[in-house]
């Protein structure tokens, strides 16, 4: 009787170790090959808006975060076959901070990194662009928005209809300003650190570019230009797609044998995770009455940030 | 008082007449489903592993700029294993009851879930084969083709002792029942693929 329990429990736990123990093995997992002869371009995508975020898994967040850039150029500089990196960025923009993180990322990179947009790479989707060797864009890509807004919500009124009575007791002379109408110096206050964002914002993509800044000023306008006419403006270096974007990288820094390349995707268990966190919010979705919802976002309140974003 | 799990699954793999017509007879759905989704969410990881299923997705992602999410691979992979559990023994029951079949649909459905427990063993051997390379990949379909006889004999057998019916009839009805929900489709697929092929 004790063998047979022997037996059956070792082949359960023999076949799940073996399960886990797959990916990390030479040879089963094509992540781990060996070393090759071309110079690997590898296509690191991102997509979505600029935000801080988790670290991944179970609590990544959607969009483009510093912690997932950082760890894709992390592996893309530690890996000795890959010669160079195209970022195929598809971005309005986001938030200011996570934007200038990447950017500085971008810009320490150690290999020769070219930025391939999208359908779309606008605002913190351009401001992240610009520290790189170059630019490629589609004809049609949106592109420029160079500026900076701001808005949050004023919930008084809204407040007053529901009859929610919110008492605020504070320090510090603005410290409510977001809970009320703001006075006119207020406003003052919000519009000189905009500004601050602003400049900030020409002032890296002159560097990034190469440009002088009053000729980005005269662009950030907070416009959109498409992408043969950003090409005319000097926002852009070459039209193209990724191929195109291949090609720059290569005759910029002299590669013979340039081959595109991108990372084999996330293991079976760091998507299961994340697939995870998409249930739950599909459960959230589809059984939580969406005015208690509403209700949930309202009380936790809409944070005042400024944006390198679109819209 | 029956048997414990454990014994039933060695049960199963030793002595499969009695174990299945006990299994038959208990009713323990819920293990019986936990068995046959733990097996396939072992073997499903494997194959995607040690087969071919990462290589593929990486392959389509190069050459179509398609990207399938290996997760939605897995968790699609137990959905349908789910469903086609339920599909499977539903038709069997009904093709058991065409040969006079005196067994209940959850009886089958237990002894049936309970007959693909020795798939297990291709978790192990599929890492095996990865690991080895070619002369690896053709041992390990080789013991995966006989492992998959073996399970089809069970589960015939589970036909047969939930239904007490002889094995000539648990046999025919297995057999319809591949063919009407394998053979079928697959014929109908590759006719589809070949009229779409010559079309161009």
């Amino acid at each position: 009787m004790q063998k047979r329990r022997f037996f059956i429990i070792a082949l359960i736990v023999v076949s799940v170790a073996a399960v886990v123990a797959l990916p990390f093995i030479d040879g089963v997992d094509p992540r781990r090959e060996e070393r090759v002869d071309e110079d690997r371009i590898v296509v690191i995508r991102l997509s979505g808006p600029i935000q801080e975020g988790g670290g991944g898994g179970l609590f990544a967040v959607g969009g483009i975060t510093p912690s997932q850039v950082y760890r894709q150029l992390e592996r893309a500089e530690d890996d000795p076959d890959i010669e160079g990196v195209v970022l195929r960025v598809e971005s309005p923009g986001g938030s200011i901070a996570a934007s200038q993180s990447i950017a500085s990322m971008v810009r320490d990179f150690g290999k020769p990194i070219v930025v391939s947009m999208a359908d779309m790479a606008a605002s913190g989707g351009y401001y992240i662009s610009a520290p790189a060797q170059g630019i490629v864009a589609h004809p049609g890509t949106i592109t420029g928005s160079i500026g900076v807004i701001s808005s949050f919500m004023d919930m008084e009124e809204l407040y007053e209809k529901l009859g929610i009575k919110v008492e605020t007791i504070k320090s510090g002379e603005h410290k409510d300003m977001f809970n009320r109408e703001l006075t006119d110096e207020e406003r003052e206050l919000m519009q000189d650190l905009s500004d601050e964002a602003y400049e900030q914002f020409i002032n890296d993509v002159a560097e990034g570019r190469d440009m002088d800044p009053g000729e980005v000023r005269e662009l950030a306008t907070g416009e959109v230009f498409i992408g043969s006419h950003a090409k005319e403006l000097g926002l852009v270096d070459k039209l193209g797609g990724i191929d195109e974007a291949i090609e720059f990288l290569a005759e910029k820094n002299e590669l013979d044998n340039p081959v595109r390349y991108e990372f084999p995707p996330p293991t079976v268990f760091e998507q299961l995770f994340d697939y995870g966190y998409s249930v739950l919010i599909t459960l959230e979705r589809a059984f939580i009455d969406p005015e208690i919802v509403l209700l949930e976002k309202i009380k936790e309140g809409v944070p005042p940030d400024f944006r390198y974003q679109l819209r | 008082m029956g048997t414990s799990l454990i014994d039933k699954l060695f049960g199963v793999m030793a002595s499969p007449v009695n174990t299945l017509d006990e299994i038959a007879r208990e009713r323990p759905v819920g293990w019986a489903l936990l068995v046959a989704l733990g097996v396939s969410f072992l073997t499903l990881l494997a194959n995607f592993y040690g087969g071919d299923g990462l290589r593929t997705i990486e392959e389509l992602r190069h050459e179509f700029d398609i990207f399938i999410d290996a997760s939605v691979f897995v968790v699609g992979g137990l959905v349908l294993v789910v469903v086609s559990l339920f599909v499977f023994t539903g038709l069997l029951h009904l093709l058991a009851k065409l040969f006079r079949g005196q067994g209940g649909y959850w009886n089958l459905f237990s002894a049936y879930c309970f007959a693909e427990f020795p798939m297990i063993i291709s978790v192990p051997i599929t890492l095996l084969g990865a690991y080895l390379g070619t002369a690896g990949a053709i041992l390990s379909g080789l013991i995966s083709f006989g492992l998959m006889v073996w399970v089809i004999v069970l589960q015939v057998i589970a036909v047969r002792e939930s239904h007490k019916i002889s094995t000539g009839a648990s046999i025919a009805a297995y057999i319809i029942h591949f063919v009407i929900l394998v053979a079928i489709p697959v014929a109908i697929a590759i006719v589809l693929v070949m009229a779409l092929l010559f079309s161009f």
